[in-house]
């Protein structure tokens, strides 16, 4: 893992890519942002990334299927979805996937904050 | 049906206090090849895995003894090899991201049928083989990634 923890947004909302690249650099954090899922495996084939956050729910290629994909190259990567249609069956989903967490939209960006930074210390090696 | 030679993949752990619920699951998975034992408490669920491996142990979210929550924190300390899935008659979202949070793999919505009790236990098989064995092919992983 780098020095500080790098993540890959991936939503097709421009305001939310926004949103989540000011407050995840201000905390001196890297931040890779896609719009697709297709971006984002492209961006996963070039950078050393800790964790994705992506989006449920996208035109072509949905969250689910992206993690799916992000599995075949990075089996033990933590995925962490956002949707603004939260429901039983899509969470079920996600826990049948394998997702580290099911984040509902809108979310408090410190509770985000503080979710994903609890996937990431799960990874890091106990001293 | 499967072969008689029951492996430790083989073996599946039923915990529910209501006994019908039990029986029915007991029945159907020791007709399809598995081996089977039931636990009507936490407890009772935590004896068990503390004297024999489990692939897979089913959970009712309602069991008496502990929260459910609590009992997950439990079986990740205890046998995180196993594929635990839980198993609800009205699921909450808060409940399934918890489940998510602390190690559970599945979810079966009461009353469920033959076809995805078996679906849900043949997935959290092979889940308990990669687990214990990292060899075995993570791909193709779509059996995970879908709703049945």
């Amino acid at each position: 893992m780098h020095e500080q923890p790098s993540i890959l947004v991936v939503d097709d909302e421009l305001l939310i890519r926004d949103l989540l690249y000011d407050f995840f650099a201000g905390q001196g954090w890297q931040i890779a942002i896609a719009d697709t899922g297709e971006k984002a495996l492209g961006i996963l084939k070039e950078k050393e990334i800790d964790l994705v956050l992506t989006d449920l729910r996208m035109p072509q290629m949905d969250g689910l299927d992206l993690a799916r994909l992000v599995r075949e190259e990075h089996p033990d990567m933590p995925v962490v979805i956002m949707t603004g249609f939260p429901s039983v069956e899509s969470a079920v989903a996600a826990l049948r996937s394998k997702i580290s967490d099911y984040v509902t939209k809108p979310f408090n960006i410190n509770e985000l904050f503080r979710i994903i930074k609890s996937h990431i210390d799960k990874d890091v090696p106990q001293q | 049906m499967k072969s008689n030679n029951i492996t430790e993949a083989d073996r599946i752990l039923v915990a529910d206090a209501n006994p019908e619920v039990c029986d029915n699951v007991l029945e159907a998975l020791i007709e399809s090849g598995y081996h089977a034992e039931t636990a009507a408490n936490c407890g009772h669920v935590l004896e068990r895995t503390a004297t024999d491996g489990w692939s897979v142990i089913m959970i009712d979210v309602d069991l008496p003894g502990m929260s459910n929550t609590e009992l997950l924190v439990r079986l990740q300390e205890y046998c995180p090899e196993s594929s635990v899935i839980l198993l609800s008659g009205c699921p909450t979202l808060d409940g399934v991201v918890e489940a998510m949070r602390h190690g559970a793999c599945d979810l079966l919505t009461k009353p469920f049928d033959l076809q995805e009790l078996i679906g849900a236990v043949q997935r959290g098989v092979r889940r308990y083989q990669r687990t214990i064995n990292p060899s075995v092919s993570r791909h193709p992983v779509g059996d995970d990634l879908r709703v049945d």
